[in-house]
């Protein structure tokens, strides 16, 4: 493990010391697990609003003429279908169709910003660039995450308050949906979605006017407090929301993950035959959502049980206060694998607790009720 | 924060205060804090024996889980209920409301083998 100077720091590096926050290493990057606590900023989050840095993430800015090309090559998305100021959730998957991330792709009228994995910047930068040496697309693929910062500002209040200190129309940013702007000379991409099953945005601004920013929404009457990766976690876990590392990895298809929505059936992405090939026949494991009835938390790694037969593997888990009740997500046979099956737990020392299987996400948060009809997209 | 003197401490960050022939255990600030929000503590039954050194119990947060370790040998006389509620409550007063349980000790005299607490604050700085 390298040494504390060689982690990345975010532009709100001293904002967050300032902010008493609680530095870790995330990735590679110098990052606040909270400030006051995690279930504090997750309640801050669930019923008002919060704000995030989330400036570890990738940033990759693609353009040229066939930068369409590329993507809709390299992500299982309808890249051709996207139309402008929108932004689809899509997987770049490898030829066997496992997962090597998944990612936000953004199609603004000038260029395509394609939003990873802090963890997988590097390797999603390598695929793109072979798959562009590859067929010859000629796209323009640059490395913007150390220019830039992003900031999450998510929660029911989140719209509405944004809206009172932004100069654009933030309630008219429709869901998924991505504007870009200037402001006071400072450029902006602001996009209506995020990681925490509630309402709100993420900006993308450039580095130098990060710090200004964030003070700018934190300290202003009425803002927003500021919110950390333990109560990230914990957010998206109760909106059922993959991570990779857990959920995801290169062993695993989207098909499995439950991600098929993300999936086009139109062939000419990097894994289709795989992955056709899987939705025909069906996954042998699914990704499912648990209940356990015990406040004790299981971690990824713990064996599902049912009958006495281990029948699959916890992914993520955490206690969660929205559902009072301790929720994992984890992939199980497909025989067990329907809602309201019963199955054991193997917690750590050999306690065994019992589960329900049951529908993600656990919590539906605002994003969840603000926009009924778009939720089967 | 420097930890009480009224009490003694172990390595693995619990306290041990002895009030007459009833000692009381919690754990500290400390581990409280790099725990973050606790959600669950596993209490021994009273009347069972822990034995010095030997884990007792488990402890989980948002973040992490751990063993908990008898400071001292004895009989568990009572475990604190309000815990099975309200688990935080280690979190907010780790010293006081916070406290796991009471036991009577088997030897007094292992309370000398615990640090005191100035041992444990340089023992935490190291850590």
């Amino acid at each position: 493990m390298g040494s504390e100077d060689d982690l990345l720091k975010t532009p709100l590096y001293e904002a967050h010391e300032a902010a008493g926050g609680r530095l870790v290493d995330f990735a590679g990057w110098r990052m606040p697990l909270l400030y006051t606590s995690i279930l504090d900023e997750h309640a801050a989050t669930r019923n008002d609003a919060t704000i995030f840095d989330v400036s570890h993430m990738g940033r990759l800015r693609i353009r040229g003429e066939w930068a369409f090309k590329l993507l809709d090559r390299a992500c299982t998305a309808d890249i051709l279908g996207q139309e402008d100021n929108t932004t689809r959730y899509a997987l770049l998957c490898n030829e066997a169709g496992g997962v090597i991330d998944d990612v936000i792709v953004m199609r603004l009228p000038e260029h395509w910003l394609l939003v990873c994995n802090a963890s997988n910047r590097k390797k999603v930068t390598r695929h793109l660039d072979a798959l562009n040496v590859a067929g010859g697309f000629g796209a323009e693929i640059v490395d913007r995450t150390t220019k830039t910062a992003m900031l999450a500002v998510q929660g029911p209040n989140a719209i509405e308050k944004l809206d009172t200190f932004l100069p654009i129309d933030v309630p008219g940013i429709g869901r998924r949906q991505v504007v870009i702007g200037t402001h006071m000379l400072i450029p902006y991409t602001a996009s209506r979605t995020g990681y925490t099953g509630e309402d709100g945005l993420e900006v993308i601004l450039p580095a130098a006017a990060a710090a200004t920013a964030w003070t700018f929404i934190t300290s202003k009457t009425g803002g927003v407090t500021p919110a950390g990766l333990g109560a990230r976690d914990l957010l998206r876990l109760e909106a059922g929301l993959p991570l990779y590392g857990h959920e995801l990895n290169e062993t695993i298809d989207p098909i499995t993950a439950g991600l098929g929505r993300a999936v086009r059936n139109r062939e000419g992405f990097v894994g289709d035959e795989a992955i056709a090939r899987i939705r025909q026949t069906g996954p042998a494991r699914r990704l499912v959502g648990l209940k356990l009835d015990t406040k004790r938390i299981v971690r990824q790694g713990a064996m599902i049980h049912s009958d006495g037969a281990e029948v699959g593997v916890v992914t993520s888990g955490t206690f969660s206060p929205s559902c009072d009740a301790s929720i994992a997500l984890g992939y199980v046979d497909r025989r067990v694998a329907d809602d309201g099956t019963r199955v054991n737990v193997l917690l750590r020392n050999d306690v065994v607790v019992d589960a329900k299987i049951v529908p993600k996400p656990f919590y539906k948060g605002s994003a969840f009720r603000r926009n009924e009809k778009t939720v089967t997209e | 924060m420097a930890a009480p003197t009224d009490r003694k401490y172990t390595e693995s960050h619990e306290w041990c205060k002895l009030d007459g022939d009833v000692a009381v255990v919690g754990v500290t600030q400390f581990a409280a804090d790099q725990l973050t929000d606790i959600t669950f503590v596993e209490l021994p039954d009273e009347g069972t024996n822990v034995t010095a050194g030997e884990p007792f119990g488990e402890i989980e947060s948002v973040k992490s889980a751990g063993d908990l370790y008898a400071p001292i040998s004895g009989e568990v006389i009572a475990a604190n209920r309000a815990l099975a509620d309200n688990p935080g409550l280690i979190n907010d007063d780790p010293f006081g409301e916070g406290w796991v349980f009471k036991l009577r000790p088997a030897d007094a005299d292992e309370m000398d083998a615990l640090l005191d607490a100035a041992a444990y604050d340089t023992h935490v700085e190291a850590s």
